[in-house]
């Protein structure tokens, strides 16, 4: 690593450090291995650094070539790092580059399921359906164990299909593999079984969603809160319930101001 | 869902909770219609299958049924001591049995008079007599010239679907028969119905297929037209009067691969049932090849005589 990389390196460890809170920071005086740096990008990901992320995964690129690993296993990292990327680069709305870079990953490892899933996302938020059903099919017959394509085709089935019932079976499958714990399958099921007109199922779902991890999946409450008014017609109930997850929730939690947003809204209609 | 499979889950809540509580032995509530059954136990030597086995052989002699609330409190209580990973299966049954009941209450009462089949199944029970009453029409002579038949609505109904070919009347057939079943769906526990295989092939249209569909959809329950196989080729057997003609050509019509049911109960669903030649043969290969666990049976009528 040159003395200007390592030095943006640091920059970038300093941001996330700040991004962070201190709960993830690269605590070593040594100069970072390809390891450290994959750990940095990680967590830029999860922090939203994902510049960041991406200057990390394009140096561990770089770094690839002089690892005392056989040949194969350099493609195969690579091919890991470079999915990765394309999903940083897909979440920036950078989509046609997030394909090529998947694309990249595929030539050097065709087995990589990871990148597929990534693809399949790349070209869904392209609009481009059925390009994205065939890359999330090709990552499950490479691993059908892979929830994530199983609830992304799910989601195409709700979303953009409009094949609830299609939709549950890739849904409940993704639930399975996942022991339960799979939160945007539950909210996709619940938005399934809504249009269904099953809402009491839609709610136990949502709710589910909402008790694993209630700071990331306050949209599955938002959707309860709007069809307890629009399905149920009980503007009380939908009050009390966006009252509650307001309380729940820290002000600092991006999708605080749409708790508030919707209370307003619903109070306000009749 | 089973019995067995809602006392193994209430049980798994039971022994996650003593992990976030206090408790040493666990201890779970059903409701029982008006009644509140309590099972507990310790968790030390704890052989789950066997406590599961007992405790639903409990619940179907007390004629338990699960309900939507059943579930809706099942589904709060896993949640509860989070073992999500049993939730999304009991969503799947909170629709299945509310769309069940739901289409239940839709059928209208039909005027049945229920006949018990006796026979060496677990239970059987025809919906009503294949006719009420039979007189012959006599000419001027003396000489038969005709049959005024009268039949119970349901077996009227039949009789126009079989003999007159009037492909809806499977819906009003159905419909009563799976609000029958409904009330022994619980107590019988059954995991399929399987219909009795046709003597004719060639029909493109099955009246007992047809039958043994609607009501799986209308009750959830699986229709099983594969493992049973016709393997000899029998004349339609309502031409024969003599029972052991009838026995011979039965024996060896009707095979399974072995263990095909295990450990299985299982419903035959035939559309008229006479002698109990044809139900016997079946019963003899699901439990002999099949290894059911036990076997029921449900026809539509059931002659007055045994020819």
């Amino acid at each position: 690593m040159s003395d200007m990389n390592i030095k943006q390196f640091l920059e970038i460890t300093n941001r996330l450090e700040k991004a962070s809170n201190g709960h993830a920071s690269y605590g070593s005086s040594d100069e970072p291995d390809w390891s450290d740096i994959m750990h940095t990008a990680h967590f830029c990901r999860i922090y939203g650094l994902f510049q960041d992320a991406i200057w990390c995964y394009d140096e561990a690129i770089s770094i690839t070539d002089a690892l005392d690993v056989p040949l194969e296993g350099k493609q195969k990292m690579k091919s890991s790092v470079l999915s990765a990327k394309a999903m940083c680069l897909s979440i920036m709305g950078q989509n046609t580059d997030s394909i090529r870079v998947c694309e990249m990953a595929i030539n050097l490892m065709p087995e990589n399921h990871e990148a597929y899933c990534n693809k399949g996302i790349a070209h869904r938020n392209l609009g481009q359906i059925s390009e994205a059903i065939d890359a999330h099919e090709i990552a499950i017959s490479l691993n059908p164990d892979f929830q994530n394509s199983w609830n992304a085709i799910g989601q195409i089935l709700v979303d953009y299909i409009k094949d609830y019932k299609k939709a549950i079976t890739y849904l409940d499958k993704a639930l399975e593999l996942s022991n339960g714990e799979d939160t945007h399958a539950w909210i996709n099921k619940g938005n399934a079984l809504s249009y269904l007109g099953h809402l009491d199922e839609a709610f136990i779902c949502w709710d589910t969603a909402y008790e694993i991890e209630p700071s990331r999946n306050i949209h599955a409450m938002l959707n309860k809160a709007m069809w307890l008014f629009k399905g149920k017609k009980d503007k009380t109930k939908s009050l009390a319930l966006l009252n509650k997850v307001k309380h729940e929730t820290s002000p600092s939690n991006p999708n605080y101001s749409q708790i508030v947003n919707l209370y307003n809204k619903i109070e306000n209609e009749n | 869902m089973k019995i067995s499979r809602y006392v193994e889950l209430k049980l798994q809540e039971a022994i996650e909770f003593i992990k976030i509580s206090d408790e040493s032995s666990w201890s779970f509530i059903v409701r029982v219609e008006d009644r509140k059954i309590c099972f507990a136990g310790e968790l030390e030597n704890l052989e789950l299958e066997i406590v599961v086995q007992k405790f639903t052989e409990v619940l179907i002699n007390l004629e338990f049924a699960i309900d939507e609330q059943h579930l809706e409190e099942l589904i709060t209580d896993l949640r509860q001591v989070k073992l999500f990973k049993f939730v999304n299966e009991c969503v799947n049954e909170f629709i299945k049995i509310k769309k069940e009941i739901d289409a239940i209450s839709k059928i209208p009462e039909t005027n049945l008079n229920p006949q018990a089949l006796n026979g060496q199944w677990n239970e059987g029970w025809a919906l009503d007599l294949h006719t009420s009453s039979s007189t012959p029409i006599k000419d001027e002579e003396g000489n038969i010239i005709r049959w005024d038949t009268k039949r119970p609505p349901i077996a009227e109904e039949l009789y126009r679907l079989k003999y007159h070919k009037e492909q809806y009347r499977v819906d009003n057939i159905a419909k009563p028969a799976a609000k029958f079943l409904s009330k022994y769906k619980n107590k019988w526990q059954i995991d399929m119905i399987i219909p009795i295989p046709p003597s004719d092939l060639t029909r493109d249209f099955q009246p007992v297929y047809e039958m043994a569909k609607s009501i799986g959809q209308i009750t959830n329950l699986p229709v099983d037209f594969t493992t049973l196989k016709k393997v000899k080729s029998t004349s339609q057997l309502k031409e024969i009067d003599d029972s052991n003609m009838r026995r011979e050509i039965l024996k060896d019509a009707f095979s399974m691969d072995a263990g095909a049911l295990n450990d299985k109960n299982i419903l035959i669903f035939d559309d008229l049932y006479r002698s109990g030649d044809t139900l016997n043969a079946v019963y003899n290969v699901i439990m002999d090849k099949g290894k059911a666990k036990s076997v029921y049976i449900l026809t539509i009528t059931k002659t007055r005589s045994k020819k």
